[in-house]
């Protein structure tokens, strides 16, 4: 009886120091995270690289402006930097989009295609944006390929290893509870930017609705499934609604984006002049 | 409250100085036990049966010192392979993971310092009773018959 006391206030003195210790925020203070950023960044670099050199990548400036329109957006409820994360159309028949290491954001045009509105889009990057925040991407990509090939990848940049984590990372699916934790994120980060979830919400019914219609062409449909689930989650989300929504892209932007997602190239644009 | 059986047993000479030395050996152990835990346990391990078959004093004494050490040999385990796990493995650099290595470090410097205390104390022919593996040893080493109520010295107490 005795001894039992002593063991239990001994277990009780040891998770205390342990509580106490784990409320300083070490790796803000030592700066971990700088470390582990840098790493993330070059494995992103040589990924994006990959995906470049196949010269599927739709770029120009006109694009970069809508991105960052976009971003500055979603991330203007949060304390999170807009021009960290990168948004990339690359051309695709697939219905996906998929967040790299790096902060980087994958959209095929296919997936464009599919939008009806840019909030329905906003509701997709958003969603990837939660994978990244929430160190799924890089967890994920440690779990699988072992720390030596991430060491490897951040020092020589290997083309092939990063084209096959590229591969790896679009067509195959997270766990159920990161899922989870990734929509909760983009309801928050999709209200607090006057944007509202019903855009999102909207996307994934369409989604739900075209299952099993042409499932190979339905990538993130297969990354992500259960979507009726899913939708009920995010409707039941207590999470409160902006008081007013805000246009993210006005119509002549979102229409040039789709253009070119159409089209998988660039269209002439006199948007900005 | 009726004393501890190991503060009324009066142990020789040769008795002070291998109990002591139980300690001294653990103390080595908790230097090595850092890095790698299972270190802790065989060192402890051999000298408790090295003197198993030695005076009950003696045994006490390496009995505490074992007991001790299993409990370092558990967090000190957890703590390695958590540390693996983020090196090679799938974890992340957190501030719990940190928080419970500082916990982990703390808890070994304790050990430490209240191991010295209790082989110099023994050697002096005060036993010292840890909390909590002192009181666990008491119920797995019962002390021979005939030997309470010698000449008790203080009941000395070491809190961990
Ligand atoms: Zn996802």
């Amino acid at each position: 009886m005795k001894a039992m006391l002593q063991f239990a206030a001994i277990v009780i003195l040891f998770i205390a120091t342990w509580f106490g210790f784990s409320r300083i925020d070490f790796v803000r203070i030592f700066h971990l995270n700088s470390i582990n950023k840098k790493m993330e960044r070059k494995i992103g670099d040589a990924i994006i690289d990959a995906i470049e050199s196949g010269n599927d990548v739709i770029k120009s400036d006109s694009l970069d402006i809508i991105y960052n329109k976009i971003m500055s957006r979603l991330c203007s409820g949060t304390i999170l930097n807009s021009d960290e994360i990168k948004l990339h159309l690359v051309k695709s028949d697939q219905i996906n989009a998929y967040a790299l290491p790096g902060n980087n954001i994958v959209i095929n045009t296919r997936l464009i295609e599919k939008c009806d509105s840019a909030s329905e889009l906003c509701g997709i990057i958003a969603h990837e944006t939660g994978h990244l925040e929430l160190h799924h991407v890089m967890k994920r990509i440690i779990g699988e390929t072992g720390i030596s090939v991430i060491t490897s990848m951040a020092t020589n940049g290997n083309s092939v290893i990063a084209a096959r984590i590229a591969k790896h990372l679009s067509t195959k699916a997270f766990e159920r509870d990161q899922e989870r934790e990734a929509d909760a994120f983009a309801v928050k980060c999709l209200n607090a930017a006057n944007i509202g979830k019903s855009g999102f919400e909207n996307f994934m019914l369409k989604m739900a609705k075209t299952d099993g219609a042409i499932p190979d062409k339905l990538e993130w449909v297969s990354t992500h499934p259960d979507s009726k689930e899913r939708v009920a989650n995010i409707r039941s989300s207590k999470i409160t609604s902006p008081k007013k929504y805000i246009q993210v892209l006005n119509d002549t932007e979102w229409a040039y984006l789709k253009k070119c997602a159409i089209q998988k190239q660039l269209v002439n644009s006199n948007l900005w002049k | 409250m009726t004393p501890d059986p190991i503060s009324t047993y009066k142990p020789n000479e040769q008795e002070l100085e291998r109990a002591s030395n139980s300690y001294l050996m653990s103390l080595i152990a908790v230097m090595a036990g850092m890095p790698l835990p299972i270190i802790n346990l065989v060192a402890t391990l051999i000298f408790y049966l090295g003197n198993r078959k030695s005076s009950w004093y003696v045994k006490w004494h390496c009995t505490q010192t074992l007991f001790s050490q299993l409990t370092l040999l558990i967090v000190n385990s957890i703590g390695f392979s958590w540390t693996l796990s983020v090196i090679f493995g799938s974890d992340i650099l957190t501030n719990n993971y940190i928080g419970y290595m500082l916990t982990i470090v703390l808890f070994n410097l304790g050990e430490f310092i209240v191991t010295i205390y209790a082989a110099v104390q023994t050697r002096k022919g005060k036993p010292v009773s840890f909390w909590f593996w002192g009181t666990l040893t008491n119920m797995v080493c019962k002390p021979p018959i005939g030997s309470e109520g010698l000449n008790a010295p203080d009941i000395q107490t070491a809190y961990e």
